[in-house]
């Protein structure tokens, strides 16, 4: 199998993806992606190094009915990629650790990332936004500020693809964003405001007013607050969005998203407003819950470590095992419990690193 | 023996001095001191219904538990406590125990509070402890077994973070002993009076150093039996745990070796299993063994894990009886490694080599001050151990100057 002929078929099964969301429509296109994911990783097998020489290592040999999942943390630690650094067309990187290590993800080429990062948007965010596209409000730094960063990555994209209107408010400025929230709401256009969930709470600390944004607006938050100085219960800070920006709560939508992957899950609520708050993963995604310790797949509905087989991931590797702790839930929605923060209960045993710090 | 739970500062400024007031009591023959001391050591050795409790608390298996107690307990014996009760050069330090010890255990392993608190009752300090209340087990069980006149010479105090009530229990002890963190230590170092002495046992970790050449085949089957012990002891999570293996050699020694601690560690987990292992642990574990085995080589078990470094440096593991293993060209080569911890390398195990020269070339290192002994005792140090390179009874005596 050559990488043409699995971009081809990626590229087929994104675009025979475009609007399915219900469980009974990912579920029919579940067969094809797996056979791709297992030919994916016999390909990446052969052609990324640190694959290679995870999978032949027998890691993970107590459960060989699927590929072998290459931890996040790989790539902060060496270049996960089947082609030289000379052909990266972009490297995204990881934010920094207390190690100061940032994983990147180099491509090739982007036009699976954008098909990928269009559908799955088109599908469940953008899902009732009018065909002249929607007023987009961005919380973070433009493409130009942060070449390596996904989010900024593919915020510019959306801004090409479902925009009438796009402006970036960064570094987070209240008059900016004031004027831009105010300006949304006379314009009458439905809006979308879109950011991470920490500047998100920056914005909450600084806005003096309320707003109400027009009908058919939405607002997208994804990531967590690791690292940060503040933080805030998902719920505490839904219902504070939806009362600053006047917003329906289904209208307030999460996004989850890795450096590591070129897809992404957003929960459901746009599209199925009555709905369970879960994130729904497209259908080339295969997402699975796993024993924390052993790393097999679990019944659903048990909590574990979440697995994400990305079948966009043509130049690097499709099957990932994160550190994030979640559910998977009948039909395959994601319940997200929490990233692991790295420091441990060890007794009195301090890590290398820690002890390195001082 | 008093034990006080989440009681308000003024009760335990109260307790501080009604322990403070036992000093007299404590004068005595110090063998006297040690064979009572050593009866009360000896019941928490014996009673069996402490161990699923301990379990219960530590996270270790019981058989894990039971090793624990017994090793530590062992070298408690009448004889070494009393040969170490007598050890304080009078001449020296004076022959005046102070008036109070605080012991502030923060974050140990359960063992440690046997010879944190035996060690002041043993020269005749009163003392205060300040445990955990989610690890008080094995100190209220000594506590407990003490019998006069150190039953009202100690007491147990636990109580939620709480800088004002801390601070009133520094403000009363001569000396402190902190078993915790480095911010702990700050913390307690900031709010005790300047007349306090603050003797820090701060987190750490181990190292172990295998000279691969210097075993013959017999030894090196021996040696990797001892080290799987020096691992697997408290689950990897003691500040003397063995993160690290510096193999001087080749680096296929270094695999070599690597493949047969794995099967230690496999035979010994029959009969030391490893303890449950929390999901924030296992998510770190798994990213920790996905690097090695995707840079490095990876000897993977049911329960452990040894990692062999390769093309990129290998981070630190997680404990819980996963460790690394590198290669070093010699003893330089290994000091440059480990320099850069510091005070907070606690131990260095050797294999393959005599200890002395590598305990000089440590004590020469400017700032680290390990204990250096052999592969498969670095968790069992001996009861009269000078940690930190200070002696036990450091701080526990004074004299008035009359010269």
């Amino acid at each position: 199998m050559n990488r043409a002929t699995l971009h081809e078929r990626i590229a087929a099964l994104i675009e025979r993806s475009a609007g399915a969301h219900r469980a009974a429509e990912r579920a029919g296109l579940a067969d094809e992606r797996d056979r791709l994911l297992q030919d994916l990783a016999t390909y990446q097998g052969d052609v990324v190094a640190p694959y290679r020489r995870l999978a032949g290592a027998g890691h993970q040999s107590l459960f060989d009915e699927w590929p072998p999942a290459l931890p996040t943390e790989v790539f902060r630690h060496v270049r996960v990629a089947a082609h030289p650094p000379a052909e990266d067309v972009r490297v995204f990187r990881t934010s920094g650790t207390t190690t100061g290590a940032r994983g990147e993800h180099p491509f090739r080429d982007l036009a699976l990332y954008d098909l990928a990062a269009r559908t799955a948007a088109r599908t469940l965010l953008f899902a009732d936004a009018p065909s002249e596209g929607m007023r987009l409000v961005i919380l973070a730094p433009d493409e130009g500020e942060a070449p390596d960063s996904s989010l900024s990555y593919m915020l510019a994209r959306f801004s090409e693809w479902f925009a009438s209107s796009a402006r970036f408010v960064w570094p987070l400025d209240a008059d900016a964003l004031v004027a831009a929230l105010s300006e949304a709401e006379a314009s009458g256009e439905p809006t979308a405001v879109l950011g991470t969930s920490f500047a998100f709470v920056h914005a909450e600390d600084s806005l003096e007013r309320s707003f109400t944004l027009p009908a058919g607006s939405l607002l997208m938050q994804t990531g967590g607050f690791k690292g940060r100085s503040r933080e805030v219960a998902p719920d505490e800070l839904r219902a504070a969005l939806t009362a600053r920006y006047g917003l329906p709560e289904h209208r307030v939508v999460g996004e989850y998203g890795m450096t590591e992957l070129s897809s992404q899950l957003y929960e459901t609520t746009i599209v199925d407003p009555g709905g369970a708050r879960l994130y729904c993963p497209p259908p080339w995604v295969r997402v699975t819950a796993v024993d924390p310790e052993r790393l097999e797949p679990l019944p659903e509905g048990t909590r574990g470590l979440l697995r994400i087989d990305d079948a966009a991931n043509l130049d690097s590797v499709a099957c990932l095992q994160t550190a994030d702790s979640a559910t998977v839930h009948p039909g395959g929605l994601v319940e997200l419990h929490g990233r692991h923060p790295g420091a441990l209960p060890r007794g009195c045993s301090l890590a290398i690193e820690e002890a390195l710090e001082r | 023996m008093s034990v006080y739970r989440d009681s308000p500062r003024e009760q335990l400024e109260t307790a501080c001095e009604m322990v403070r007031r036992q000093g007299p009591a404590l004068r005595m023959a110090p063998a006297r001191r040690a064979e009572i001391l050593h009866r009360a050591v000896d019941a928490v050795a014996r009673d069996e219904s402490l161990r699923p409790r301990l379990a219960a608390a530590s996270g270790l298996s019981e058989p894990m538990v039971e090793w624990a107690l017994r090793t530590t307990c062992e070298p408690a014996s009448r004889a070494a406590m009393t040969a170490l009760a007598e050890a304080p050069p009078v001449g020296a330090v004076g022959d005046r125990a102070v008036d109070l010890a605080l012991v502030v255990l923060a974050g140990n392993v359960f063992t440690a509070g046997i010879r944190a608190v035996l060690t002041p009752l043993l020269f005749g300090v009163p003392t205060v402890v300040k445990a955990s209340s989610r690890d008080d087990v094995l100190v209220r069980a000594l506590a407990e077994a003490l019998e006069p006149p150190f039953t009202q010479a100690l007491s147990i105090l636990s109580f939620p973070p709480d800088d004002g009530r801390m601070e009133a229990l520094a403000t009363h002890a001569d000396v402190i002993h902190v078993h915790g963190g480095d911010d702990t230590v700050r913390r307690i170092r900031a709010m005790a009076p300047a007349s306090s002495l603050v003797i820090p046992h701060g987190h750490g970790l181990g190292v172990a150093l295998v000279f691969a050449e210097g075993l013959d085949f017999a030894e090196r089957h021996a040696v990797t039996d001892r080290l799987a012990l020096d691992i697997a002891a408290y689950d990897g999570r003691g500040c003397l745990s063995p993160q690290r293996v510096y193999v001087v050699g080749s680096p296929t020694h270094a695999i070599e070796l690597g493949d047969r601690l794995h099967h230690a560690l496999e035979r010994l987990e029959a009969r030391l299993p490893r303890g449950p292992l929390p999901e924030a642990v296992a998510a770190q574990q798994m990213q920790w063994r996905g690097v090695a085995a995707a840079t490095g080589v990876l000897f993977e078990g049911r329960a452990h894990s040894v990692a062999v470094e390769e093309d990129a440096p290998l981070p630190g593991p997680p404990g819980y009886r996963n460790v690394s293993l590198h290669s070093v060209a010699d003893e330089a080569d290994f000091l440059d490694a480990v320099r850069p911890l510091g005070p907070h390398l606690k131990v260095v195990g050797v294999a393959g080599h005599p200890i002395a020269p590598i305990a000089v070339a440590l004590d020469h290192a400017p700032g680290l001050v390990p204990r250096v002994c052999d592969v498969g005792t670095m968790q069992t140090p001996p009861f009269d151990l000078w940690p930190e390179a200070l002696p036990p009874w450091h701080g526990l005596f004074r004299r008035v100057e009359t010269r």
